[in-house]
């Protein structure tokens, strides 16, 4: 019996010391001072863990930011592929992200990595990043879905633009151009003897058609290029209200994008017509030796002559450029 | 804290934009990663890009002010913490703040200061339990409150109040003792 007695003691008095509280608990309040680092009102006892709490509060906020593993690192440099758009959002060109406040000592290691990832993004990704027509091509080829719609509207509607006339096996061919032009970047100094090898667009489209137009003296030239203006500018205007139109939590961005985007486009509509009369004289100048229908889509001439009917692909590199740059500026129509 | 553009980075950063992404990883991870230091855990860079990621997967799903995306953001590191622990198997032992690979900057005797400095405050947290300390970081390095907390850590608030209520009092009594010394005392 003494030993069950024993066995269920409380034990000697005051061996609770170091176990049970000798001090009235802490109100809210001042617990919340004290792991502020502050020192809670007549609790100078605890100046210590004050001084510990601060401590571990510093060495937290002064703790460098932790590098990033590969997958992270990806997403942080590329975006994150949301549900409304199904595309992976890329960097946007000269966006900056606003000052974050309290993010401490900044880690080299993690900067250099990040810096390099980014450049290494941009620079493989070419043309691919330039333009959210070619991103959609990609995404097209890949999927099989450029023509049926499944891409989100803004997309489509670009797709649409670009590739409307183009059959399916063109599009192959198209992905195919795109993925060579970007790892090639060389999206902006195609030669003549590439541009003579590239499949049918509409920009090659144009060449022939302004082959004929040097064909025949060069007569119809001028009124090419001028549809090709005019095709320009409407592009630009429609990526300009699209752009508007998706940029609802930021009018002020969103009207930027449509300032860019009509910009843009009258900037590709007076280059076309600037590059139509060019493309006109030269086919008037060339028309004694170019027999009709002769042209080609190799010929140097041809080539020279087809630069106006590129204006139509141009413009809608610069119109998409700004649609992406608008699309894009639907999260940054929040940036402060 | 990022203030007052918070929201407007969130909504960027649910559209996948990266500035935003990269705001809140900018802002968070330090923290994050050093509440999953204290705990014990190693590999923390990897936990805490894994954290992240999770974070960044379900952000269509967080509603609500920063102090809540901050509760969020701990709720999801914590979770990963006690998975990891459980994997583990073992009880933790508590890892300074400061990596000792990471480059500190500075004279010799600040660089010297600051390891002290983690190595105390390391100290200081190993005298815990484990849910003391966890209560204790949370409240500390998260910021959070005693609500919040509890919600973390799947206890009721009062738990949590008893549970910092002896940390502090340990904390102090091994303060007392000298068990652990601030090095920028002595």
């Amino acid at each position: 019996m003494s030993d069950e007695f024993t066995r269920n003691a409380g034990g000697h008095e005051g061996d609770d010391v170091g176990e049970m509280t000798r001090h009235p608990r802490l109100d809210d309040r001042s617990a919340d001072a004290l792991f502020s680092g502050r020192l809670p009102a007549d609790r100078e006892d605890l100046a210590d863990v004050a001084a510990l709490a601060e401590r571990v509060r510093l060495a937290a906020s002064q703790a460098p930011t932790p590098l990033p593993n590969a997958v992270l690192a990806a997403v942080l440099a590329d975006g994150l592929a949301t549900d409304e758009s199904d595309l992976p959002v890329t960097v946007r060109r000269g966006a900056t992200a606003p000052a974050v406040r309290g993010t401490g000592r900044s880690n080299p290691r993690r900067k250099k990595t990040m810096l390099e990832l980014l450049i290494a993004k941009l620079a493989g990704l070419g043309l691919l990043a330039k333009t959210g027509i070619a991103g959609a091509a990609v995404l097209a080829g890949a999927t099989g879905a450029g023509f049926t719609g499944s891409l989100p509207p803004q997309t489509q509607a670009g797709f649409d633009r670009a590739f409307g006339e183009a059959s399916a096996e063109e599009t192959e061919e198209l992905v195919e151009l795109v993925v060579d032009d970007s790892d090639s970047d060389s999206d902006s100094d195609t030669t003549d003897a590439e541009a003579g090898e590239r499949p049918e667009v509409p920009g090659d489209e144009g060449r022939a058609t302004a082959d004929e137009a040097a064909g025949d003296n060069g007569a119809d030239g001028r009124a090419t290029a001028d549809a090709a203006a005019t095709d320009g500018r409407a592009f630009g205007e429609s990526k300009a209200t699209e752009a508007r139109e998706n940029a609802p939590a930021g009018p002020q961005t969103g009207e930027e994008a449509s300032t860019s985007g009509r910009q843009n486009g009258e900037e590709a509509s007076t280059s076309g017509r600037h590059n139509g009369e060019e493309a006109a004289t030269s086919g008037r100048d060339r028309a004694p030796e170019a027999p009709s229908g002769d042209g080609t889509a190799d010929d140097t001439p041809a080539t020279d002559a087809g630069q106006p009917e590129e204006v139509p692909a141009g413009s809608s590199d610069t119109g998409e450029a700004a649609s992406s740059s608008a699309k894009e500026g639907t999260p940054a129509a929040g940036r402060p | 804290m990022i203030g007052e553009h918070f929201e407007q980075v969130l909504a960027a950063a649910r559209t996948g934009a990266p500035w935003a992404l990269q705001g809140l990883y900018e802002d968070l991870a330090p923290v994050v990663g050093g509440y999953l230091r204290l705990q014990g855990l190693r590999e923390v860079e990897d936990h805490t890009s894994e954290v992240f990621l999770g974070v960044f997967r379900d952000l269509s799903a967080f509603a609500g002010a920063e102090p809540a995306f901050r509760s969020w953001v701990f709720t999801i590191a914590h979770r990963r913490m006690v998975d990891e622990r459980r994997r583990q198997g073992r009880r933790p032992d508590a890892r300074p703040l400061e990596d000792a690979d990471q480059p500190l900057g500075g004279d010799v005797e600040t660089e010297a200061l600051d390891v002290l400095g983690g190595l105390w405050v390391s100290d200081a947290l190993a005298e815990l339990t484990d849910e003391q300390r966890q209560v204790v970081t949370l409240r500390i390095i998260a910021d959070l409150s005693v609500e919040e907390v509890a919600a973390i850590v799947g206890k009721r608030p009062g738990a949590v109040r008893v549970l910092q209520h002896r940390a502090i009092e340990r904390l102090r009594r091994a303060l007392e003792r000298g068990r652990i010394t601030d090095p920028r005392r002595t």
